[in-house]
Parts: structure tokens; sequence; C-alpha cells
């Protein structure tokens, strides 16, 4: 009797560390500090979850966006901090273009409390860029990185102008139309 | 027979679904985070040996 009570107790203890175990997982995942971006163009918002960054192709390429030409970009990015200790970190977004920095758009410090969030939020727009505009049918590629400590986001920012519709008024063939000689 | 290597099937592709969960779930997270999962793991297999040993498989 005290034997099989013996070889319960250790199957009720490995059931506690599977239970331990699966506590850690959830604990763990939900412990951290985590970002999460909003992206406004036009009449959308584009929301970046904290875990797509960790995406490979998003860690390699960075998160595409596209608008046209000449609309603005409006970002929020939170900072939710999930610790027990308060979170001090500085804010860089800037705009960069083959390698090169553009544009700073943000500069400043954030201090956000243990499980609290702050929010920054800045604008890109296109015209503020210094380049000329796109013609018809045309894109242009930037990348806005944001620089949060030692961790650092891309975002690639396409801007296109689209290629106009057909003609309201088709006009005339400049020659005569023949039929193909068969 | 043919139940018991249907046992055996469900159960292989149960502990292989856990596993490559736990794999991929595992990147995530945090070294001490890690830590503690090997140690309970350890002390989970040891206890479950003991078990099966105190019934006398």
């Amino acid at each position: 009797m005290a034997a099989k009570n013996r070889s319960n107790l250790y199957l009720y203890l490995a059931l506690v560390c599977f239970v331990g175990i699966l506590a850690i997982f959830v604990v763990d995942g939900y412990l951290g500090v985590y970002d999460t971006a909003y992206i406004t163009f036009g009449e959308r918002e584009q929301k970046i979850e904290a875990y797509s960054w960790q995406e490979p192709w998003v860690k390699e390429q960075g998160y595409g966006i596209g608008t046209s030409w000449g609309e603005a970009v409006y970002f929020r990015y939170k900072i939710d901090n999930r610790t027990f200790s308060t979170y001090e970190a500085g804010v860089e977004a800037s705009v960069w273009k083959s390698g090169v920095n553009i544009m700073q758009l943000l500069d400043e410090s954030v201090s956000v409390v243990p499980f609290k969030a702050v929010t920054v939020d800045w604008k890109l727009r296109a015209e503020d860029l210094g380049e000329a505009g796109l013609g018809a049918g045309e894109s242009r590629e930037y990348t806005v990185r944001i620089r949060r400590g030692e961790v650092e986001r891309k975002i690639v920012v396409s801007y296109y102008v689209p290629v106009p519709g057909y003609p309201e008024k088709v006009p005339p063939p400049s020659v005569p139309v023949t039929e193909p000689v068969r | 027979m043919r139940i018991y290597i249907l046992y055996g099937f469900g159960i292989l592709l149960c502990v292989s679904g856990v596993g490559y969960l736990a794999a991929e779930y595992i990147k995530n997270l945090s070294e001490p985070g890690k830590l503690a999962c090997l140690a309970l793991t350890t002390a989970m297999f040891g206890l479950f040996g003991k078990y099966f040993d105190e019934r006398g498989w």
C-alpha cells in the first residue's frame, strides 16, 4: 500500500513538473518588452503586431507597405512594458534611401513604468523627403528605421503613382486600319 | 495486435507533435525560462522513471 502511494506520488510530482513547464511557457511568453506599430495611410490602418517583427522575412527585408505619392503616412509606435522594472530607452525613427539617412522623423527618450504602455507617433510626408515627384506608373521605396535601444525595426514604404485609366475618348488611329494579308 | 500498432502510431504522432511545438515555442523563451524548462523536463522524466520503476515495469 505504501509502495503504491509512493509510486503515485512520483506520478503526481511528474504531472506537477509538466504543469510547471506549461506555466513557464505562458508566463515567459507574456513577460517582456513588446512593440507594436500602427501605420495609417489613406483610409486604412495597418497594425504590425509584436510577433510579426520576428518573422524571418520581416527581419531581413523589413515590413512593406505601399501608398500613393503625396499621401501622408502616420505612424504610431506602442511600447508595452510587461516587466517588473521601469523600461527606459531612446526611440529614433529615420528615413533611409540606399543606405543614406535622408531625414530624422523622431528622436526622444521614453520611460515606461511596469505593465504600462507608451505610444509615440510621427508623420512621414512625401514632400518632406526633398526628392522630385514621380511620374505616372513610377514607384520609389524608402526605409523607415525605428531604433529602440538595441532593437531596430524596418518598414519599407513604397510610393507609387498610379497609371491613369483609359482615356475618356479614344483617339483615332493615325494610319488607316487594313485587313492583314493572309 | 493491430490495435496496439494503432495505439503506438497515435502515441508517436502525439509525442512528435508536442515535441515540434515545444521546439518552436522554446525559441521565444528567455534564457532563465529555457533553463527552468530544462530542469523541470529532467525532473519530470526522472519522476516518470521512478513511477514506472515502482510499478515494476
